[in-house]
C-alpha cells in the first residue's frame, strides 16, 4: 500500500509541476530542426530534475527543502485545450493501439484467471490503460477554473542568427501568439519571462553573440537572459536514442517527435541541464515563493479575521442577485477568488499542501455561495488530492473527491469529463489503498455516465479492481468484464472484446448459469468469426446450438449464425463433434447375422435362448465351429474371436437414437456410419484403418457398402434409425460412430461409447455381445450364401385337430450353390415335413386312400431320421436336393394342432455351402410362427367287451364340438393299426347277405345315418354318440386292401366320399408322433376325422379337413374277463346202448383287463337248492329279460338253427331236465394269465337222458396280480377291486336219443 | 369378528409407533437405490412386491397374534380384515373395501392418504413407477400365508394424478397347502 | 406486484436449480441473461454478507441501475433463494422468501429427488408462481 501510496503521490507531483510556455523564432527552432526537434522537446528531457536540495519558504516563516522538482515544457501553440473532438479520437486511437500490448501485457492465455489476476496487480505505468488515463486527464489540461496549468513562466527563444535580437524578443511576447488564457485574462498576463539566445555551435564560435547577450542584460534585466549553445560534439546515436526515449515524456498532441538520430548535442546535453537547472532554481521557484507570499498578505488582509469574514459574508449577499449561469459567474484574474486559486495552487505546486489546503477551503465557501459549481468543484477536487497528499482523514478525502465528482456531473457537457477525472483520482486513491471493491465501484459509476469507449475501458478497470480484492470476487470480475466487452463491441473494439469476453469466459463456463454462459459464447463467436480464428468460433457456437432453454427464436438465431459460419469457412470437409441432434452413444443396437440368419425380423426379435434346444442335434459341435472358422483364410487376424462374424455383402443394422433437443424443427441429411475397415490383407499393419477411414469418406473407394439416410425432426422429437453398413470384401470392419449433415451445411459426427451391459440389467432382446469393445467389431468372412426361407399358407388361427399343408419356400439369391439341408422345429409332432409327391395333387383329396410307393418310403426315411436325432426330429433332405443359385426349392409342410391353444413353432433350417473355401461352414435360418388354436372337436372313447365274443368289444365314440361357431362334418372313423379293425353295429341281416359286397355299402351307409349317426353336421356345443363293434383283425400283417375295413365313412349315402387313408401319409405320421411306439398291442387308437367347409357357399377346395386322436383307449368291461363255452349245440346219442353220455366243451378265458390275473374255475355240482335257484334264475333271466342287443344277435342263432323246435317245446325239454355231471376236476386254476391274453380250459360233462341242458353251473374267480389301487391309469380295472367272481353264462346243450 | 374400526384400533394400541417422517424417508431411500440399481422402473416395481412378499410372509404371524382374529374363511371378510385392521395397525390408515366383482373373486382396497407416498413426487424419469407397491407384495404374501393365492396390483395411484390409492385385490385359488414360491415370477 | 422480478434458487455449489421470472414485464430473451449475471454477480457480495449476519432474510444485498437483489438463506444446506426485483417491498419479499422455503424443504423430503439437483416439478413451479403473484 505505501508503494503503491507513493506511487500515486509521484505521479500526482509530476502531473501537478509548474508549466513552462516556450516562445521561439523560427530561426532557433530551425537549428533545432538539425536533431529532427523542436526546442521544446530537446529540453522535456531534461525537465525532471532530481537531487536538488533547494530551500523553499512560503507563507510560514522556516523553509523547507524540496529534494526534486519537475517542469512541464510546452509550446505557446500546445497550451489550450485541444477541441473535444480531437482530444476523443486522439484517445480511441490510444486505445486502438494498445489493443495488441494490452493481450501481451497478459503474458499467457487471457482465458486463464492466474494470468489476468497476475497482470492486474503488476499494473505499472506503462500499463495502457495508465496511458489512457494520463492523457485522458492531460486533454482536460488548462482549464480556466484551474490555475494549475496556468504557466508560471514563459521562456523566449531567440537565435543568435536571427538579425536584430532584441526587437525579435520584444515581437516574440505579443498577443497574437500568446495562448487564450491570457489573452481572455484567465490568468494574468504580468508572467515571469526568461529571455534565451539559443546559439548554434556549428554556425560559428559562442563569443559572436556575447555582445547580444550583453545589449539583452541590458534591456532585459539582468538575471532574465541566459545563452544556450547546441549542436556541439559529435553524434553517438545508439547513446542517443536510448537516452532520449527514456526521459521523453509523451507529449499531449502528437508532435513530429521522431526519436530519430540526433546529430550533435551530445557535450550541450550538459549544457541544457544547467541551463535548465539555473533557470527553475533561480528563476521559477524563487517566483513562485514571491508571488505565493504576495497572495498570502493580501488574502490575509482581506479575508483572515472575524471582520473580513462578515464583509466577505455581507459582500456576497449583494452578489445574490446576480443571475446565476451554470458554469457560475465568470472569475477574472483580477478577482479575489482567482487570486486565492492561484495561491493554492502554487502552493500546492510547491508541495505545501497544508497552506493549499486552507485556501482551497477558504475557496469553496466562497464558490459554494457563488454557486460557481464547477469551480466549486475543482476546488473539491484538490481538497481531495491535498488531503490525500498530507495523508489526513481518508474519509473526508473521498467525501470531497465525491462531491467534486457529482458537482462536475451537475454541470454536465463538456464539464462532465472533470467528473471522470476525480473519478480516476478517487480509484486511484482506493486503491492506493487496497480498498478495491470502492474502488471499482468508483469506476463503474463513472463508466455510467461516459461515453461508450471510455466506459469500456472504466468497466474493465473496475473488474480487475475486483479481481484483485481480497477475497477476489470472482463473479463481479467477470460481470463487469462482461459489461465492459459489451461496450467495446458498440464502438468496435473487437480486439479488446476478445481479450476480456476471453477472460470472463472461464468463471462462467460450466456453471449451470446457461443464460450468461451462452451470451458469452455467442459473443466469443461473433467475435472470433469477425477477427478471422474461424475454428474457435465454430467451438463457441458448437457450445450453443443445443441449448434447449433458450426461446425458440434465439436457439434460431444460434443455430443460423452457427451454419452461417460453418457455411463460411470449413464447410462439409471438417467433421464437427456436434451435439445437434443429440445422439444417444451410449446404447446403441446391433443386428446382425453371422451362421444364425432370420427369416423374419419376429424371429430376429425373439430371445437368443429359444433357439437352443431346437438347434441341438442340428448344428456340428460348437468346437468345431471355432475350429473351422479358425480355419478360414483369415486365420492371420489376431484374437479373432473376440470379434463378431459377420458375411461379406450382407448388411448389419446399427438402431441409433437421435433427438432433437431445440424448440424448431431440424433437417439432417446423408446420414451414415462411420466405419474403420481393415482388408485380410492388410490386417497386420494397423496404420491401414487410418487410411481406411478416409476411404469410408467416399463411399465409391472404400470396400464398404454405407447407405446414407435422411430425415427432419420436429421439435423435441426423438426416433430411432437403423443405420447399415454392408462390407463388400473380407477384412475387419469397425464400426466408430455416425456422421450426418445438418441442415445441409454442418458435418456432425458422434462416436459410439458403447458400455457393456450393467450388472443386473435385464437383458435386451438384441443380440449384443457380452463385452462393450466387441459389440461393433465384426471380423468380415468371405461371401457365404443365406437362404431366403418363406412359408405359405400357414395361417394365423386353426382349429384344433385340423390339418393343414403348407409350403416352404427355399430361395438361394446367390450364386453357390447350397447343400445339406435340414430342418428341425420345436414341435415335431405338429409340424411335419411332407414330400414332393404331396405337392402335385390338390390338397384333401391327396389324403384318400390310394397306392403309396413313395410315400412309404419317404415315411421309412423319416422313421430312420427319427431315431437318429436324440431330441425332436430333424429331418434332413434328401442327398440330392442341391439348391442351386438363384434356384428355388419348395417343399410341403403338414400342420396338425392337436391340443388348443397358442403353439408358436421354431423352425431352423440348416444348410452348408457347396464352395469348399467359404469362412462359415454352415449356416442355419431360424423362422418362427405363432399360431393360434381354437378349440374344436373333442371326442372320447370307451370300449366295452362284448360278453358273448372274445374278439369283439363294444365301441362307444363321443364328439362335442366345443368351438363356439363352427359347425363340423363328421366324415370317418377308423381305428390305427393293423390290430383291430371297425365294423358298424348293424342290424343281423344286413350283415348276413353280401359279406363285404360293394353293393351293401349304401345300405349301409343308408343304415348309419339313419340310426348310429342321425347327422353328419354336428353345430357348435352339441354332442354326438356313435357306437361301433370292434373287431380283432384275424390274421396280423394284412395287405391294406384289407384294412380298409378299419376306416368307416360317415358321410351321407349320397355322397361317395372316398374315404381318408390313415395308414399312411401325414394322418398316419401324426398318428404316430401322438403315440409315441405303439407299445401294447391291447389298447387302440382312434381316429375321428371331420371336415368343414369356410361359410356355407364357398368353393371346395377351401375345405379343410381335421383329424382327432385318441390313442391307447383299452377295454374297459363291467368286468376284466370274458369267458365262452363252446359246445357243439346238440349232441345225438344212443343212451340204451350207452348209459350216459359224454361231451367234452372247452371253456375260453381272455383277460381283458390291464393285469395279468391267475383264474381259478370251479365247476358246481348237483344243484343245490340254491344253485337250482340260480338256475332257474338263469332261465328266466333267459327267458324273460329283454337282452342286450349284442347278445340277442348271439342268441337268434342257435335258436333258429334248431327251428324245429317251438319255445313250448324248450319248456317241455326244460321240465324234462336231468341232472349231469361234470366228470373233470372240481376246479382247475390258470396261476397266470398275461394281460389280453386268453386261455382255454378243457371239460367233459356227462349226460344220463336226452334233453336240453344249461350248462351255466359253472363260476370262474380272479386274483389281479400285481394290482395297485393307486394306479394313474382311471381304468375301470382300479375302481374294481382285485378280487372277482362270475357265474357262467346260459348255454343250452340238447342232447337227443338217437333212433335205432 | 368384532365391527373393524375396533378391531382395528385394538391392536393399534399396543404397536409402538415411530416417526413418520423416518418411516417415510427410510422407505423412500429404499426405493431410490432400488431405481439406482436396476435402471428399469419395470424391475424396480418387481423387486418392491418381492420385498413385500418378504415382508407379507413374516408380518402374517405378528398379525395374527396381535390381532386376535379367528381366521377368516370367506376372501370377502379377508379383505375387510386387511382394510380395517391390517392397514390401520401397521399403515394407521384405514382402506375402504369396495367395487367388488360379480364371482366375489375381486375386490379394491381404496385408500385416501398413504403415509409411504408422503412428500413423494415422481419425476419424469420415475414415469411407471408404483411407489407403494411394496403394499402389494405385502398383501400378497400375508394372503399365500393364510393359502390364498392372489393377484394384488394398483389400479389408481395419487402419484400419477389419480384421486386416491387402488389396490385391486384378486383371488387366484384358495389352496389347501402351502404354495411354493418361486423367486423368478 | 413487481413488473420485473427473476427468482432464483442457488444451490450450495452455486449452481442455479430453479430459475423463473416472475414479474408482469413480459419476458424478454435480452433480460433473461441480464438477470443472470446480476444474480450471479451478487452472489459475491452474499458470501460476504452471510458470515455478518445469522438471519436467513439477509435484506437487500446488491443493485445493478434500479434493479435490486434480495437474498434469503437457508441455515441447513447452504441455498440461497434470490430474488431480483425492482420494487422495494421488504415484507412482501420477506414473507415469499419464507414461504418459498418451505416448499423447498418438502421438496427435500421427497425421497426421489436428489439434493442439489434441478428442481423440475411442475407442482413446486406452479406454487412458487402464485406466490409471487400474492406477496410481490
Amino acid at each position: 500500500m505505501e508503494a503503491a501510496g507513493a506511487a500515486l503521490a509521484h505521479l500526482m507531483r509530476d502531473r501537478f509541476s509548474p508549466v513552462v510556455m516556450v516562445l521561439s523564432t523560427p530561426r532557433a527552432e530551425e537549428s533545432c530542426r538539425k536533431n529532427h526537434l523542436g526546442f521544446v522537446d530537446l529540453l522535456r528531457p531534461f525537465s525532471v530534475l532530481d537531487q536538488i536540495n533547494v530551500p523553499v519558504r512560503t507563507a510560514s516563516e522556516q523553509p523547507y527543502r524540496l529534494q526534486d522538482f519537475q517542469l512541464r515544457i510546452f509550446n505557446a501553440s500546445e497550451i489550450r485545450q485541444p477541441s473535444p473532438e480531437i482530444a476523443e479520437e486522439h484517445l480511441v486511437e490510444i486505445v486502438t493501439n494498445s489493443s495488441d500490448d494490452a493481450v501481451g501485457a497478459l503474458q499467457g492465455d487471457p482465458a486463464n484467471i492466474e494470468v489476468v489476476k497476475q497482470m492486474a496487480e503488476s499494473e505499472t505505468q506503462v500499463s495502457w490503460f495508465q496511458r489512457y488515463s494520463k492523457s485522458f486527464m492531460s486533454t482536460l489540461a488548462f482549464s480556466e477554473h484551474e490555475a494549475l496549468d496556468h504557466p508560471v513562466a514563459c521562456l523566449l527563444v531567440v537565435s543568435s542568427k536571427d538579425e536584430s535580437p532584441l526587437s525579435q524578443f520584444v515581437d516574440l511576447f505579443n498577443g497574437n501568439q500568446l495562448p487564450r488564457l491570457l489573452n481572455e485574462g484567465a490568468m494574468d498576463p504580468k508572467i515571469l519571462k526568461h529571455y534565451v539566445l539559443l546559439h548554434d555551435v556549428q554556425d560559428g564560435a559562442l563569443d559572436g553573440c556575447n555582445e547580444i547577450l550583453f545589449e539583452m542584460r541590458g534591456a532585459f534585466g539582468v538575471n532574465n537572459c541566459g545563452v544556450l549553445p547546441i549542436n556541439s560534439g559529435a553524434p553517438d546515436v545508439a547513446f542517443q536514442l536510448d537516452f532520449w526515449t527514456r526521459r521523453s515524456s509523451l507529449p499531449i498532441i502528437p508532435s513530429s517527435h521522431s526519436t530519430s538520430e540526433l546529430v550533435c548535442i551530445v557535450s550541450s546535453d550538459v549544457q541544457i541541464t544547467d541551463f535548465l537547472l539555473d533557470v527553475t532554481l533561480k528563476q521559477v521557484i524563487p517566483h513562485m515563493e514571491q508571488k505565493i507570499r504576495m497572495l498570502n498578505q493580501q488574502v490575509s488582509a482581506t479575508r483572515k479575521g472575524l471582520k473580513n469574514q462578515l464583509k466577505n459574508l455581507w459582500w456576497r449577499k449583494g452578489k445574490d442577485d446576480t443571475p446565476d449561469v451554470q458554469t457560475g459567474p465568470v472569475y477574472t484574474f483580477s478577482s479575489m477568488e482567482s487570486q486565492i486559486r492561484v495561491l493554492a495552487d502554487y502552493a500546492f505546486m510547491l508541495r505545501d499542501y497544508d497552506l493549499a489546503l486552507s485556501n482551497y477551503r477558504l475557496l469553496s465557501s466562497d464558490y459554494k455561495t457563488d454557486k460557481a459549481w464547477k469551480h466549486y468543484a475543482g476546488v473539491q477536487e484538490m481538497i481531495g488530492l491535498c488531503l490525500f497528499m498530507l495523508d489526513q482523514s481518508r474519509r473526508e478525502a473521498e467525501m470531497c473527491l465525491d462531491t467534486a465528482y457529482n458537482y462536475y456531473q451537475k454541470c454536465g457537457g463538456l464539464t462532465a469529463k472533470y467528473a471522470t477525472r476525480t473519478a480516476l483520482w478517487l480509484s486511484e486513491m482506493h486503491k492506493a489503498r487496497g480498498q478495491f471493491r470502492e474502488a471499482a465501484g468508483v469506476l463503474f459509476r463513472a463508466s455510467v455516465e461516459e461515453l461508450d469507449l471510455r466506459a469500456g475501458v472504466l468497466l474493465e478497470q473496475a473488474a480487475y479492481c475486483y479481481l484483485r480484492a481480497s477475497p477476489p470476487m470472482l463473479r463481479k470480475f467477470g460481470f463487469h468484464l462482461v459489461l465492459a466487452g459489451n461496450r467495446y463491441i458498440v464502438c468496435a473494439q473487437h480486439k479488446h472484446a476478445m481479450r476480456v469476453y476471453r477472460s470472463a469466459l472461464s468463471i462462467f463456463e460450466d456453471q449451470g448459469w446457461k443464460y450468461i454462459s451462452d451470451h458469452v459464447h455467442f459473443h466469443l463467436g461473433r467475435l472470433s468469426h469477425f477477427l478471422g480464428s474461424f475454428d474457435l468460433a465454430i467451438l463457441h457456437f458448437m457450445k450453443l446450438i443445443s441449448c434447449s432453454h433458450q426461446s425458440p427464436t434465439n436457439q434460431s438465431n444460434f443455430l443460423r449464425e452457427f451454419l452461417y459460419v460453418v457455411q463460411n469457412t470449413v464447410g462439409k470437409d471438417k467433421l464437427l463433434e456436434l451435439d445437434l441432434p443429440a445422439v444417444k452413444v451410449e446404447n446403441v443396437c446391433v443386428h446382425f447375422e453371422d451362421h444364425r440368419t432370420y427369416a423374419s425380423s419376429a424371429a430376429a426379435a425373439a430371445p437368443e435362448e429359444i433357439w437352443g434346444p431346437v438347434e441341438e442335434g442340428l448344428l456340428p459341435a460348437v468346437t468345431v465351429t471355432l475350429h473351422t472358422w479358425m480355419d478360414a483364410p483369415s486365420k492371420s487376424l489376431p484374437q479373432v474371436k473376440d470379434f463378431n462374424i459377420c458375411v461379406a455383402g450382407e448388411d448389419i443394422g446399427v438402431d441409433v437414437e437421435f433427438s432433437n433437443p431445440l424448440q424448431i424443427p431440424i433437417d439432417i441429411s446423408s446420414i451414415c456410419l462411420s466405419c474403420e475397415f481393415i482388408e485380410t490383407a492388410a490386417a497386420s499393419e494397423e496404420i491401414d484403418s487410418q487410411i481406411s477411414k478416409e476411404e469410408t469418406a467416399d463411399i465409391s473407394a472404400s470396400p464398404l457398402f454405407l447407405p446414407q439416410e435422411a430425415f427432419s425432426l420436429k421439435p423435441e422429437e426423438k426416433i430411432v434409425v437403423r443405420l447399415m453398413v454392408k462390407p463388400l470384401k473380407e477384412g475387419v470392419l469397425k464400426v466408430v460412430g455416425v456422421n450426418w449433415i445438418l441442415s445441409g451445411v454442418a458435418a456432425g459426427h458422434r462416436d459410439f461409447a458403447v458400455l457393456g451391459p450393467r450388472i443386473k440389467r435385464s437383458k435386451s432382446g438384441a443380440r449384443d455381445e457380452p463385452l462393450p469393445h466387441q459389440r461393433l467389431k465384426f471380423h468380415v468372412l468371405r461371401h457365404m450364401p443365406r437362404l431366403d426361407v418363406s412359408v405359405h399358407e400357414l395361417p394365423a388361427r386353426v382349429n384344433s385337430g385340423e390339418l393343414h399343408r403348407v409350403v416352404l419356400e427355399l430361395y438361394n439369391p446367390s450364386k453357390v450353390p447350397v447343400k445339406k439341408l435340414k430342418l428341425k422345429s420345436s414341435h415335431s409332432n405338429s409340424l411335419l415335413v411332407g414330400d414332393p409327391a404331396d405337392l402335385d395333387m390338390e390338397f384333401p383329396s391327396c389324403l384318400e386312400v390310394q397306392a403309396q410307393e413313395g410315400q412309404q418310403e419317404v415315411h421309412n426315411a423319416e422313421s430312420f431320421e427319427q431315431d437318429s436325432s436324440p431330441s425332436g426330429l430333424v429331418f434332413s433332405f434328401p442327398e440330392g436336393t442341391v439348391l442351386e443359385g438363384g434356384s428355388t426349392v419348395l417343399w410341403p409342410l403338414w400342420f396338425h394342432a392337436s391340443h388348443a391353444g397358442m403353439l408358436s413353432i421354431n423352425t431352423v433350417i440348416y444348410y452348408e455351402s457347396d464352395g469348399a473355401t467359404v469362412g462359415l461352414m454352415y449356416r442355419t435360418v431360424r423362422m418362427t410362427h405363432t399360431i393360434q388354436v381354437l378349440p374344436a372337436l373333442c371326442i372320447s372313447v370307451q370300449i366295452s367287451p362284448s360278453p358273448m365274443h372274445l374278439q369283439q368289444f363294444f365301441l362307444r365314440l363321443d364328439v362335442e364340438n366345443q368351438h363356439l361357431t363352427e359347425s363340423f362334418w363328421l366324415r370317418q372313423v377308423s381305428c390305427a393299426g393293423d390290430h383291430w379293425c371297425l365294423a358298424p353295429l348293424l342290424p343281423p341281416m344286413v350283415e348276413q347277405e353280401g359279406m363285404g359286397g360293394t353293393d351293401t355299402a349304401e345300405v349301409r351307409a343308408a343304415f348309419l345315418s339313419a340310426s348310429v349317426c342321425p347327422s353328419q353336421l354336428l353345430p357348435p356345443s352339441q354332442t354326438l354318440s356313435l357306437f361301433f363293434k370292434l373287431l380283432v383283425a384275424q390274421h396280423k400283417g394284412r395287405s391294406s386292401s384289407e384294412e380298409v375295413t378299419s376306416n368307416i365313412g360317415l358321410g351321407p349315402p349320397s355322397s361317395s366320399e372316398p374315404l381318408i387313408d390313415i395308414s399312411s401319409g401325414p394322418l398316419f405320421r401324426f398318428l404316430l408322433s401322438a403315440t409315441n411306439p405303439m407299445s401294447d398291442s391291447g389298447s387302440v387308437d382312434v381316429v375321428l376325422i371331420s371336415e368343414q367347409q369356410e361359410g356355407m357357399g364357398t368353393v371346395q377346395d377351401s375345405l379343410r379337413v381335421g383329424a382327432h386322436h385318441v390313442c391307447h383307449c383299452s377295454v374297459q368291461g363291467a368286468q376284466p374277463f370274458v369267458w365262452v363255452m363252446e359246445a357243439p349245440k346238440c349232441v345225438v346219442h344212443d343212451f340204451w346202448t350207452q348209459p350216459f353220455c359224454e361231451v367234452s366243451v372247452t371253456l375260453t378265458i381272455r383277460n381283458c383287463s390291464i393285469f395279468a390275473a391267475s383264474v381259478r374255475v370251479e365247476t358246481l355240482d348237483l344243484p343245490s337248492a340254491a344253485s337250482s335257484q340260480t338256475t332257474q334264475g338263469g332261465w328266466t333271466s333267459l327267458g324273460v329279460s329283454t337282452p342286450p342287443s349284442g347278445e340277442s344277435s348271439k342268441a337268434e342263432p342257435p335258436r333258429k338253427s334248431t327251428s324245429g323246435v317251438p319255445n313250448t317245446e324248450v319248456m317241455v325239454n326244460r321240465a324234462s331236465c336231468g341232472p349231469f355231471l361234470w366228470c373233470n376236476l372240481q376246479a382247475s386254476t390258470i396261476h397266470t394269465l398275461p394281460a389280453g391274453a386268453s386261455a382255454k380250459v378243457p371239460l367233459r360233462i356227462a349226460f344220463f337222458a336226452p334233453g336240453s341242458y344249461d350248462l351255466s353251473r359253472y363260476r370262474i374267480s380272479w386274483t389281479l396280480l400285481e394290482f395297485e389301487p393307486t394306479s394313474s391309469l382311471s381304468t375301470a380295472a382300479t375302481s374294481k377291486e382285485a378280487l372277482g367272481t362270475g357265474l357262467g353264462h346260459p348255454l343250452l346243450l340238447t342232447v337227443v336219443q338217437s333212433i335205432t | 369378528m368384532a365391527p373393524p374400526t375396533r378391531a382395528g384400533d385394538y391392536p393399534f394400541a399396543p404397536v409402538d409407533r415411530v416417526n413418520a417422517e423416518l418411516f417415510t424417508l427410510t422407505y423412500g431411500a429404499i426405493v431410490r437405490q432400488l431405481l439406482t440399481d436396476f435402471e428399469e422402473v419395470e424391475e424396480v416395481n418387481k423387486q418392491l412386491d418381492t420385498m413385500g412378499y418378504n415382508i407379507g410372509v413374516r408380518l402374517i404371524d405378528d398379525f395374527l397374534a396381535k390381532s386376535n382374529i379367528t381366521r377368516c374363511s370367506e376372501f370377502k371378510d379377508t379383505a375387510e380384515v386387511i382394510a380395517k385392521v391390517g392397514f390401520k395397525m401397521f399403515l394407521g390408515v384405514s382402506a375402504t373395501v369396495s367395487n367388488w366383482s360379480a364371482d366375489g373373486s375381486e375386490c379394491s382396497l381404496i385408500l385416501d392418504d398413504n403415509p409411504l407416498a408422503d412428500f413423494v413426487e415422481l419425476p419424469d424419469t420415475c414415469q411407471g413407477l408404483f411407489y407403494c407397491n411394496i403394499l402389494c407384495g405385502v398383501i400378497r404374501g400375508a394372503l399365500e400365508m393364510v393359502s390364498m393365492r392372489t393377484e394384488v396390483k394398483f389400479v389408481k395411484d395419487m402419484l400419477r394424478g389419480d384421486d386416491a390409492f387402488e389396490i385391486r385385490l384378486k383371488l387366484l385359488e384358495q389352496v389347501a397347502e402351502e404354495y411354493p414360491y418361486k423367486d423368478d415370477e | 406486484m413487481a413488473s420485473t422480478a427473476c427468482f432464483v434458487i442457488v444451490s450450495r455449489n452455486d449452481c442455479p436449480i430453479y430459475e423463473s421470472e416472475v414479474g408482469t414485464a413480459p419476458k424478454k430473451d435480452e433480460a433473461a441473461h441480464l438477470h443472470q449475471f446480476i444474480l450471479h454477480a451478487s452472489l459475491d457480495i452474499v458470501q460476504d454478507v452471510v458470515w455478518t449476519t445469522n438471519a436467513m432474510y439477509l435484506k437487500l444485498v446488491d443493485k445493478f441501475n434500479d434493479l435490486l437483489v434480495s437474498v434469503y438463506v437457508t441455515a441447513d444446506t447452504h441455498t440461497r433463494l434470490m430474488l431480483l426485483h425492482d420494487s422495494r417491498n421488504e415484507d412482501g419479499i420477506k414473507n415469499f422468501f419464507q414461504e418459498v422455503h418451505e416448499l423447498y424443504i418438502k421438496m427435500l423430503l421427497n425421497p426421489l429427488y436428489v439434493p442439489g439437483s434441478r428442481i423440475t416439478s411442475p407442482f413446486f413451479d406452479t406454487r412458487v408462481r402464485t406466490l409471487a403473484r400474492k406477496y410481490l
